[in-house]
């Protein structure tokens, strides 16, 4: 059997990894389903139960990222574009997953100026139903650069400390 | 060195096309990025002695400090910043600053880091990058105020 695609996503704050992601969103476009169809959280939520587990509180913190997701998917489909697995590569030798870089936003003090996904070359933001910026692909984010706290007008961005990264370097160092 | 081969100092343009076409050489955001820490971490260390009140850059969310030093007529920038991406640019702004008159000072814009391709966000609607510039502007205007009343 092939091995399933794995990709992190920000799911209310935390980044989760999911297993099988692209084989659902292929599997359920295949079956006709849309993302506006009215169950469509719940097709998702059982798809994506198969390999893996999600805790019932966060059902809904997951059908909001997933749908947007999926969203995302199907317009990428029915525009034509090649679909391909993402790849968050590689920091020091690190796999990029592994690597805790990306930024953390306080919905509180988000005024939705949206000057983060302007900012961002990589596409780490975007705009939720509410208005409010959210992180969603985290480790596209580049490590080291935290340019979307500069812009961040009222200070709502939060990233770690460049010192962290120093473990990860001299973690490497130590093992070669 | 801001020198051109006859020893005479670069145009303030002159170094930004410099910046720019140093940046498009490199394919890739990612790679661009690679240079542009490169850049920040290559910057000397600022005496920590320096990291004052007076030299604390306001308006700009990440930490960061300006030193503007004045010798003969010619400035030099020295920076720090917990950001490196912000110690990057300030690195960038130090290599523009480098040996010319506080009066030069106020012809210095941001404009070309919109032309490096590593954001998309136009520096004049970026708070942090006016308020870098409007630091050493005023650091600038402070030392020319100075050399008046002398």
């Amino acid at each position: 059997m092939a091995a399933l695609s794995y990709r992190m996503l920000m799911i209310d704050g935390v980044p989760a990894g999911l297993l099988g992601l692209a084989e659902l969103f292929d599997a359920i476009y295949e079956a006709d389903h849309h993302p506006d169809d009215e169950n469509i959280g719940e097709v998702l939520i059982q798809g994506l139960r198969k390999h893996n587990f999600i805790p019932k509180p966060a059902i809904a913190a997951y059908n909001q990222v997933i749908i947007r997701e999926f969203r995302t998917y199907y317009q990428k489909r029915t525009g034509g574009s090649d679909l391909v697995a993402q790849d968050y590569g590689t920091w020091e030798g690190y796999p990029r997953e592994n690597i805790p870089w990306f930024p953390t936003i306080s919905g509180e003090l988000c005024d939705g100026c949206g000057k983060c996904l302007e900012v961002c070359p990589k596409d780490v933001f975007t705009i939720d139903e509410i208005g409010k910026a959210v992180v969603v692909e985290p480790f596209l984010c580049i490590v080291g650069c935290c340019f979307c706290k500069s812009a961040c007008d009222p200070g709502a961005i939060l990233m770690p400390n460049r010192e962290m990264l120093d473990h990860y370097r001299h973690g490497q160092r130590h093992s070669t | 060195m801001n020198t051109n081969e006859n020893g005479r100092l670069k145009s303030i343009r002159a170094v930004e096309k410099e910046i720019i076409d140093e940046f498009q050489e490199f394919e890739d955001v990612d790679a661009k990025y690679i240079h542009l820490f490169q850049l920040g971490a290559d910057m000397p260390t600022m005496n920590p002695a320096l990291k004052t009140d007076q030299n604390f850059v306001k308006g700009c969310q990440s930490k960061l400090w300006f030193h503007l030093t004045e010798s003969d007529g010619k400035l030099t920038l020295s920076a720090d910043s917990d950001s490196l991406v912000i110690k990057a640019i300030a690195a960038l702004l130090a290599r523009i600053v480098e040996g010319r008159s506080p009066a030069e000072i106020e012809n210095i814009s941001m404009d070309f880091i919109d032309q490096l391709q590593i954001w998309k966000l136009a520096s004049e609607r970026n708070n942090g990058l006016i308020a870098m510039l409007d630091h050493i502007k005023d650091q600038a205007e402070k030392m020319t105020g100075d050399r008046v009343i002398d």
